[in-house]
């Protein structure tokens, strides 16, 4: 994500809603990561407080982590397993988007 | 070339990504468009990844008929490529890097293909953390230019140390600090002056926070650098950036401020434009996404800035009076910036004289020019399960005549540019991934091009998307002009394809306060990418 990318926000807007809800009927857990440079990096933590979240945020400055996982287009959203697998992935966001990756979460906490 | 089937799946893994950018450019003169050659941009990134600890990548890329300011990278090759080694404490990488020390302020190599920046350095880093609380980094090399290598050898240091990892390790205050010592070397051949063949700069910086509270500076300093981008000046630099937040759940407040002085640093020293930067200076600016809200862009002045930026992020809560059901959203913005104070040094009457030390300047006093101010208002609401609205005010300032934002109209000049900008954003949600969004921009101002309205429809449909939009200057008083294109695409997974036809104003595409200009065109656009 990224404190300009529309879609990253709205996204994780969304998730947020719900969020509850799906700790407690799967205990998946989210992790947001941005890729803000060092021009957003004093707004990053004001900016999720006033959202509200309850994710874990962390802070990708120079995009070694983005690069390292050939991400290009953001939001990029990877859905991972127990073991730490990726299980599927997916960019960009519709709204709605956010139930069809529950139903997958749903899917492989049975 | 790559075979799966060779490599055990748990040992060995393989990723990459892919983007080809395709643009056509037929002639309108209603625009200034010329006709060109269809241009080309394309990558392919290439990792693999052995167990976790060596790694080995490269990225091919291909252009043809590249847009001016960017002939150099016609061709096509391997310019990035590298071994990286993790274990136990260490990191290695041989080749190709990217990294950044704190903000950037002394070093940051980093690939922005939009914007044609790729300043990687090619030698070698090693980073080593000796205990917990301590990450140390060292890196040595010469800097992309193209297809070649910049002259200036870089060798750096940076330590970031966690403060609490050994004092106040119960306490709640988060102390962080680091400082970085970075240098260039470049043979001095020049006929007039006699040029430092070694430039140091080093910094320093620190972040604390408790509660609430966030408080973090980095200074830097340089000693002289004579260079084209300065007017081959003997003046030392400097750079202070301070900020401090204050964050609570829907309430965030943050000031910062920031002076630069004689701040340009590169590996060669009669590189221009984007080429062969050294570091990244931060502009305090709100990064626009809106397009007419980017029209007068602010550009990072590194030879003298000064100027600060405030923000208040406040989301009125649910089910109050103002908030209503779901809350409603208030962000407000305000930034400006000014030129610092520079009067006639000892060894000169005039200002910036090459060969001089260029001038002095009072550390706290601003200069006579100021050079941009915008307020961003905006207010965000969802108003049922259906419906979200936005709307956004913005009053914008931008010192053309220092800045050279904008293109000209024919006889016109540079000038100062007031403007004020309204708009208006909704999003109707038909059904789950069914969408259907609309935008309503206008700018008034009296100065440059006079007036834009815009106006856009966007529908995505589960995959698909599809968009049309014009952007109208009509208070151009040369040549009213309707600037309009259609869009659509398809995304699945980690791939997408965007397909473009229409008219793209000249101006400048900006990232961060560096911008690249973009010349006006009428085409066909593709645009691919991929992560596998």
């Amino acid at each position: 994500m990224d404190l300009w990318c529309k879609n990253c926000i709205k996204e994780l807007e969304a998730i947020s809603e719900i969020y509850e809800e799906w700790q407690e009927e799967t205990g998946v857990k989210l992790i947001a990561i941005s890729i803000d440079d060092s021009r957003n990096k004093s707004k990053l933590k004001p900016f999720i407080n006033s959202k509200g979240w309850e994710y874990d945020i962390y802070h990708d400055p120079n995009s070694d982590f983005k690069r390292a996982l050939g991400i290009n287009q953001i939001p990029h959203t990877f859905l991972l397993n127990g073991k730490n697998e990726i299980v599927s992935e997916h960019i960009g966001y519709t709204d709605g988007q956010e139930e069809d990756l529950y139903e997958k979460i749903k899917k492989l906490f049975n | 070339m790559f075979c799966f089937g060779l490599f055990s799946q748990s040992n060995f893994s393989f990723s990459g990504d892919l983007q080809i950018n395709g643009q056509t450019f037929q002639e309108d003169l209603s625009i200034g468009a010329e006709k060109r050659e269809p241009n080309i941009n394309s990558y392919l990134n290439l990792i693999l990844d052995y167990k976790n600890y060596l790694k080995i990548g490269t990225r091919l890329e291909l252009y043809r008929n590249p847009i001016p300011g960017f002939e150099n990278y016609e061709g096509e090759g391997i310019a990035y490529k590298f071994v990286q080694f993790q274990k136990w404490n260490f990191d290695i990488t041989l080749g190709n890097f990217y990294d950044q020390f704190g903000s950037g302020v002394l070093f940051r190599s980093y690939f922005d293909q939009n914007l044609g920046i790729d300043n990687s350095v090619n030698g070698a880093r090693l980073k080593f953390k000796p205990s917990t609380g301590i990450d140390l980094t060292a890196i040595i090399g010469k800097q992309r230019n193209y297809w070649e290598l910049g002259e200036g050898m870089i060798r750096g240091f940076d330590a970031q140390i966690y403060v609490n990892d050994y004092f106040f390790k119960k306490s709640r205050t988060t102390i962080n600090l680091g400082g970085s010592f970075v240098t260039k070397k470049q043979k001095d051949n020049d006929p007039f002056f006699i040029l430092p063949e070694n430039v140091g700069a080093w910094s320093g910086r620190m972040n604390i926070s408790k509660g609430r509270w966030n408080f973090e500076s980095e200074y830097a300093y340089k000693i002289n650098d004579p260079s084209f981008t300065n007017n081959y000046i003997y003046k030392n630099g400097n750079s202070i950036i301070v900020s401090g937040s204050y964050s609570k759940k829907g309430l965030g407040l943050v000031l910062s401020g920031k002076r630069v002085d004689n701040m340009n640093f590169r590996s060669e020293r009669g590189a221009t434009l984007q080429q062969l930067n050294i570091n990244f200076l931060t502009s305090l600016n709100k990064q626009q996404s809106y397009s007419l809200a980017t029209i007068y862009p602010y550009v990072t002045q590194p030879n003298g800035e000064i100027g600060l930026q405030f923000d208040c992020f406040y989301k009125i809560p649910k089910k109050s009076k103002l908030g209503g059901k779901y809350g409603t959203e208030l962000n407000f913005n305000f930034s400006n910036c000014f030129t610092i104070h520079k009067s006639s040094p000892i060894d000169s009457e005039l200002i910036n004289e090459p060969g001089t030390l260029g001038y002095e300047s009072d550390f706290f006093k601003i200069g006579d020019e100021k050079l941009f101010q915008e307020i961003n208002i905006n207010i965000k609401k969802k108003i049922n399960k259906q419906l979200k609205l936005q709307t956004t005010y913005i009053n914008v300032f931008n010192n053309d005549k220092i800045l050279k934002a904008q293109k000209l109209i024919e006889n016109g000049t540079h000038e100062k540019i007031f403007a004020n900008i309204f708009i208006f954003e909704s999003e109707y949600r038909l059904k789950s991934r069914y969408t259907i969004k609309s935008e309503i921009q206008h700018l008034q101002t009296k100065q440059h091009f006079g007036n834009w309205g815009m106006g856009l429809i966007e529908a995505n449909l589960k995959n698909i998307f599809f968009s049309i939009q014009d952007l109208y200057n009509y208070g151009n008083p040369t040549s009213p002009t309707h600037y309009y294109s259609v869009t659509t695409g398809f995304i699945k997974k980690s791939h997408r394809i965007e397909l473009r036809y229409g008219k793209v104003r000249a101006g400048l595409f900006c990232v961060g306060g560096i911008c690249r200009e973009v010349p006006a065109s009428n085409g066909f656009s593709i645009n691919i990418t991929s992560s596998f």
